[in-house]
């Protein structure tokens, strides 16, 4: 069976099984439009108080929050499902059931959980764009959006490869959950600003873990058209860690056990 | 009394085991709280104070709520869902002390351990800050006392919305909607005189406010004494409210409960 074919029966799978707990659905779906809704809520009691932060203004900042937002919920429809469930899979020896399947583990178990309905969250973000757009003159570089999307996917990428770097160390260590908490607390942070940083923190956040860019640089495209330094970064480190991501895979799965199967 | 302290003892015991872990935990809530800070220095580049908070006041405030978040926040609800879905409730029933009481020693053991760990690195920056912090006054007292209150509170609060778990097979939808609500209306992101009028006055009578930031600003001097006398009265009574709360709904949910999964 073709990739194509069996991620296409996973998302089937996915879909079926995700109505069967509607409830559920829509009740995650309603917490991510007020987790925006509270975003929103925040920037705008800061803004109500200061004119500009690290020059963003309001409207900049709000859109940075759609673009952190829509990069996270990228991630969490097609790989976060899967990747959360590693630990447990590797920890009651539930992973002989990808090593035994005629495709690849790592990607097997990456794309387990795809959830497409988990899109419609995007619905909300984009309708405020949209209004920002309309209502407060922000002004976009929409012909740039094929060349954002691109670079979006790229910040995905990233939160991809932190993700599964932190669980697969599960083959090594029993507890895994407070670190795959840290990475996505840490990753969580893309909506401030890159000019907030200096220093340290400055190196810290592009380039040791580029936080700073999984959001702002396709926002600055938006906003500005450029940015392409950022962009090649972005781009540079999200190769880098699917290949390291890859190695660690290969090389740490050896040590699964199946200890408890 | 002895199992609890014994349980006390064990938790204690195995979050030592898991080191990493645990150190992983504190920095789960110190990330977010240290680019809230690099967010707020930049926007205090440009006036000299927000909503009545100078620069250090509003950076010992969120060093007081790194402090005291992993104490306060509602996380006893995890333990109890989770007893209750897999069965290992039953368990516990059948031993000769109360499932509260021991949730409570686990409550204890764990806020213990978080206060420790958070401290080695608060504690320092905080005295280097603003050492007005550690003398002894009438509102480090007050605070130490709306700190164990707010304890109660939280403790009182999470596990009644574990025991929903009686109802309802799976919790973990209502259980992210808490993580996302409480640390905003608790006052862990914004203090409380950020927030507009009507959403102020809402808070102030709700108890998520007694849970966090109300023992924050105590602690921080910034409530004079006899609002905090009123605070203290305030969260008394939101702890008998919680207390009544959660012994309803452990009676109801025990006569429900079907040992599902044991």
């Amino acid at each position: 069976m073709s990739y194509r074919k069996a991620i296409s029966r996973l998302i089937n799978l996915s879909v079926r099984q995700t109505f069967e707990h509607r409830s559920n659905l829509y009740l995650n779906l309603t917490l991510q439009v007020i987790n925006y809704g509270f975003l929103i809520l925040f920037i705008e009691i800061i803004f109500s108080r200061v004119n500009t932060v690290a020059g963003w203004s309001v409207d900049e900042m709000q859109l940075l929050g759609v673009v952190s937002q829509s990069s996270a919920v990228l991630y969490s429809v097609f790989f976060s499902g899967g990747i959360s469930r590693l630990q447990e899979s590797v920890r009651t020896g539930g992973f002989d059931y990808f090593l035994l399947k005629p495709l690849d583990a790592q990607v097997h178990c990456s794309v387990s959980r795809i959830n497409p309905l988990g899109l419609i969250a995007l619905i909300g973000p984009l309708i405020w764009v949209a209004f920002l757009v309309s209502q407060r003159n922000l002004h976009l570089s929409l012909p740039l959006i094929p060349v954002v999307f691109f670079i979006l996917c790229l910040g995905v990428v990233i939160r991809y490869s932190f993700g599964l770097g932190t669980a697969v160390l599960s083959f090594l260590l029993t507890k895994v959950s407070a670190l795959q908490s840290l990475q996505s607390a840490l990753l969580n942070q893309s909506h401030f600003p890159i000019s907030m940083y200096s220093g340290w923190m400055r190196t810290f956040a592009i380039y040791m873990v580029p936080v700073a860019l999984i959001a702002n640089s396709p926002t600055l495209i938006l906003l500005e058209g450029g940015t392409g330094y950022y962009s090649i970064i972005l781009l540079l480190y999200s190769v880098l860690s699917v290949v390291f991501t890859r190695y660690l895979y290969t090389t740490l799965v050896k040590k699964y056990t199946s200890a408890s199967s | 009394m002895k199992a609890e302290i014994q349980t006390f003892k064990n938790v204690i015991r195995e979050t030592a085991i898991y080191r990493s872990n645990t150190v992983a935990s504190f920095l789960v809530i110190l990330v977010p709280i240290l680019f809230l800070l690099v967010f707020w220095n930049s926007a205090f580049d440009t006036v000299e104070s927000i909503g009545g908070y100078s620069r250090n006041q509003l950076f010992a405030y969120y060093l007081l709520v790194v402090f005291l978040q992993d104490v306060l926040l509602i996380r006893v609800n995890y333990e109890i869902s989770g007893d209750v879905r897999s069965g290992r409730l039953s368990s516990y029933l059948l031993r000769p002390f109360g499932y509260i009481r021991h949730c409570f020693s686990v409550f204890m053991a764990v806020s213990s351990n978080a206060l420790l760990y958070t401290g080695f690195i608060v504690i320092p920056i905080l005295a280097l800050m603003s050492p007005e912090f550690f003398r002894l006054t009438p509102a480090l007292c007050i605070g130490a006392l709306s700190l164990l209150l707010a304890s109660l509170i939280s403790f009182c609060f999470g596990s009644c919305f574990g025991c929903i778990s009686f109802w309802f097979e799976d919790i973990s939808s209502l259980q992210t909607g808490l993580g996302i609500f409480v640390p905003i209306l608790s006052g862990a992101f914004l203090p409380m005189s950020f927030f507009p009028g009507w959403l102020k006055g809402l808070l102030e009578v709700l108890p998520f406010r007694y849970s966090l930031s109300f023992p924050v600003e105590v602690l921080s001097g910034r409530i004079d004494t006899f609002a905090s006398l009123n605070g203290l009265i305030i969260q008394v009574f939101w702890v008998i409210v919680g207390a009544i709360l959660l012994m309803f709904t452990w009676s109801k949910g025990k006569r429900v409960y079907t040992a599902y999964g044991s």
